[in-house]
């Protein structure tokens, strides 16, 4: 009788136990994205200028309920949609700003002041993957971008499109080191990519977008034309006489 | 009470396993930033093309949330569950994702123009010289930094492509057979190495996953579209390279 207890207790408590594993657990995961902006700015050595930033969210409407999925990848089942916690194009907007202001240059909200020149982003892509590689998890990162500036001359203006990707690779190690014996269960067990794992992958892929958007040279012709228009403008308005 | 020193023993191995197991994350990204003021000085650089690893499709992905629930259960989750207490979790990982054997043999003709260093290096060293990236350049066989200076290079450039084949778009599901949607990834490792001083200049890991995605029927019909693709990220690799090296604003930061 004692036997058959134990055993019943046992049956119980495994299965209890293996249902969160089995992915009956699921739940959201919510991450809380940031950007930490260079020590110098990516574009401080070009003339302050004066911007205005839109960024808007062009995604389709599938892909805007979650940045991805979260796995328990040795099971293969899907532990729970990866959210971000502030809207993804404030995210990008914030980090764009961030690493605008500490570049020298001032960003303008639209509609809020006179700025001379105006960058459009279309955010098309916003994504967080997870794919088993040989023995390990890989994590992919990816942020893409439709960017409209103005270009040209002032008597031939044009607008410049042109398109800023970035994707970022973190590889959570899980098995070759361990010991097949302890790797078995420990491998069971622990081979599922954390929250913190999500969190550095995404922002370390803002952190690779923001770099690629600083560094494409038809942004920064667009810098160095408003800081010459923001110039002109300063130039030109007659100075207000202290009161 | 002899005992006691062997369950510590044998926790202190659990712990130790479990750490070296567990951790060790690699990521993606600038190893080392650009030393613009060294790298202003190049004049001529020897470049070096290394395929670590050959074409493969890694389309093979299998989720258990493609499953019914009985047989995600039953199958899936417990059967994976024993097969990776037993096999060192090495099972579980394997029957998901691994590079399909047949979809790699079928396409590696069409890969074969831009799948030997030598094409890769000749197409490289044109859209070097179209984005003036360097002001002269050539292809040398060898890692050898004595070689690249015997032969007048200022600095040897290895562009090193450690996977390249096709993957599943971010998100989707593998289809299977034909049908399967499939995108060129290409994971490149990019170090500049001055040949006088062997001071590392810049490296990076790059990884770059295609835009645009096709069916695999797509790549087997049309001819040439695999070439077409990689030639594709190939310039995207170019002009990140000469973004990155040649803008100013990293010299204060690079600058002690």
């Amino acid at each position: 009788m004692k036997l058959k207890r134990v055993i019943t207790e046992f049956v119980a408590v495994s299965t209890i136990s293996l249902l969160p594993c089995a992915g009956c657990g699921s739940k959201q995961v919510n991450l809380a994205l940031d950007y930490g902006p260079t020590k110098t700015g990516l574009l401080s050595d070009l003339k302050p200028a004066v911007l205005s930033l839109r960024v808007a969210d062009h995604r389709p409407k599938e892909q805007r309920n979650g940045i991805g999925v979260q796995r328990n990848t040795t099971f293969g089942t899907e532990r729970g949609v990866v959210v971000s916690k502030t809207s993804e194009s404030q995210v990008v907007y914030n980090s764009l700003k961030a690493e605008l202001e500490r570049s020298g240059h001032r960003v303008l909200e639209s509609g809020q002041g006179d700025a001379a020149t105006t960058i459009d982003v279309a955010l098309t892509q916003f994504f967080i993957d997870s794919k088993a590689a040989d023995s390990d998890i890989e994590l992919l990162g990816s942020i893409r971008a439709e960017v409209m500036t103005p270009a040209g001359t002032a008597d031939m203006p044009s607008i410049s499109l042109f398109v800023v990707e970035s994707a970022y690779l973190h590889r959570v190690r899980m098995g070759w080191v361990r010991p097949v014996a302890l790797g078995g269960l420990s491998g069971a067990f622990l081979s599922k990519t954390s929250k913190r794992d999500l969190q550095k992958t995404m922002n370390g892929a803002l952190a690779e977008f923001v770099r690629r958007f600083c560094l494409e040279p038809k942004l920064r012709q667009a810098v160095v034309r408003a800081a010459q228009e923001t110039g002109t403008q300063s130039s030109e308005r007659p100075a207000i006489k202290s009161q | 009470m002899q005992s006691r020193p062997r369950i510590c023993a044998a926790v202190g191995v659990l712990g130790a396993a479990l750490l070296l197991g567990g951790c060790a994350p690699d990521s993606s990204g600038t190893r080392i930033e650009p030393k613009l003021e060294e790298i202003s000085e190049i004049r001529k650089v020897g470049l070096y093309v290394e395929v670590q690893r050959g074409f493969a499709v890694r389309l093979q992905y299998f989720s258990n949330a493609d499953r019914g629930w009985l047989e995600q259960m039953l199958v899936g989750s417990l059967g994976r569950f024993l097969g990776s207490a037993l096999y060192g979790g090495v099972f579980g990982v394997l029957a998901e994702y691994s590079p399909d054997r047949d979809a790699t043999v079928r396409l590696k003709p069409q890969g074969a123009p831009v799948d030997n260093e030598e094409a890769i290096g000749s197409a490289l060293l044109d859209m070097f010289r179209t984005a003036h990236v360097f002001p002269a350049g050539e292809l040398i066989q060898s890692e050898s930094l004595a070689l690249a200076r015997e032969r007048g290079n200022d600095a040897l450039f290895v562009f090193a492509i450690r996977r390249w084949g096709l993957r599943p778009p971010l998100g989707t599901k593998y289809e299977t057979g034909d049908k399967a949607l499939a995108q060129l990834e290409l994971n490149v490792h990019l170090k500049l190495v001055s040949s006088a001083t062997w001071k590392v200049l810049w490296e990076r890991d790059e990884p770059y996953v295609d835009s645009e995605c096709y069916s695999l029927g797509d790549f087997k019909s049309q001819e040439g579209l695999l070439a077409r693709r990689m030639k594709h990220a190939l310039q995207h690799v170019c002009d990140w390279t000469a973004s990155e090296i040649h803008i100013t604003p990293y010299r204060q930061e690079t600058m002690p």
